[in-house]
């Protein structure tokens, strides 16, 4: 099942959740890994997650956005509040943008 | 619970989580809380404490039930020994690998979470094989201040 899905818009690379509740973890990181690579090959410098859908992330998605934010800039979009508690938990909310 | 050889199993004890701790009325910051501990440490148990040997299949245990206000989570493998070491030392401390030190490297974070967002965390060797953690999350008040 597909868990992702990308858009362009305005030249920008968003990538986004499709379903409601969505849960980021070792099972699905590999389909977001698929997404960013996409976006490092098309030659974006900037990549935008849309959170909206995201309920849950653990350390796997965590440390894939830290990878990804090594090859261009990463900016998180609608991080809910309590996703937002793991980003300043495991201290990484400095690698990333947040809108 | 047993989880045997499958990630994908996880994602099934997280919802059995989740609906458990709905019933009970709890938060759902607390319910992520309770979801990403058990998550972490199966996963660590899996991937780290069967890696590179082990015979078998790579099973781990989870128990949790309620003690007023906690919830008590219990993880254990049957793989190697002190694989956590390289994340925590003998005091059950942080390691520096495991430490902020070097957020900026992708692993070593579980240890780090579980520790943060429970009220006590223990990893050690099992009695006999393997690696067990301990430990509980409060379901009142908020243990950190960010």
């Amino acid at each position: 099942m597909k868990n992702f899905n990308y858009k362009i818009d305005n030249k920008k690379f968003y990538l986004y959740l499709i379903n409601p509740g969505s849960e980021i973890d070792y099972n699905n990181i590999e389909e977001m890994t698929g997404l960013i690579k996409k976006a490092v090959e098309e030659g974006y410098k900037e990549m935008y997650f849309d959170f909206k859908n995201l309920k849950f992330i653990d350390s796997s998605g965590l440390g894939r956005l830290i990878t990804a934010s090594k090859q261009l800039k990463v900016v998180l979009l609608n991080v809910s509040e309590d996703v937002m508690k793991i980003f300043k938990i495991t201290n990484i909310t400095a690698f990333f943008n947040f809108e | 619970m047993t989880i045997v050889d499958n990630l994908k199993d996880i994602k099934i004890l997280r919802k059995l989580i989740e609906l458990w701790l709905e019933e009970m009325g709890v938060d759902e910051f607390k319910i992520m809380s309770v979801k990403l501990c058990v998550d972490e440490a199966v996963y660590n148990g899996i991937m780290h404490a069967y890696k590179n040997g082990g015979r078998g299949k790579r099973t781990v245990d989870v128990t949790m039930f309620k003690d007023k206000n906690l919830i008590k989570i219990q993880v254990q493998d049957y793989g190697k020994k002190e694989w956590y070491k390289k994340y925590k030392n003998d005091d059950n401390k942080h390691s520096e690998l495991a430490e902020t030190t070097d957020t900026a490297k992708p692993h070593g974070r579980g240890i780090i979470i579980m520790e943060k967002l429970s009220k006590s965390f223990k990893i050690a060797n099992a009695d006999r094989s393997g690696t067990k953690v301990s430990m509980a999350i409060d379901l009142t008040g908020n243990k950190f201040i960010l």
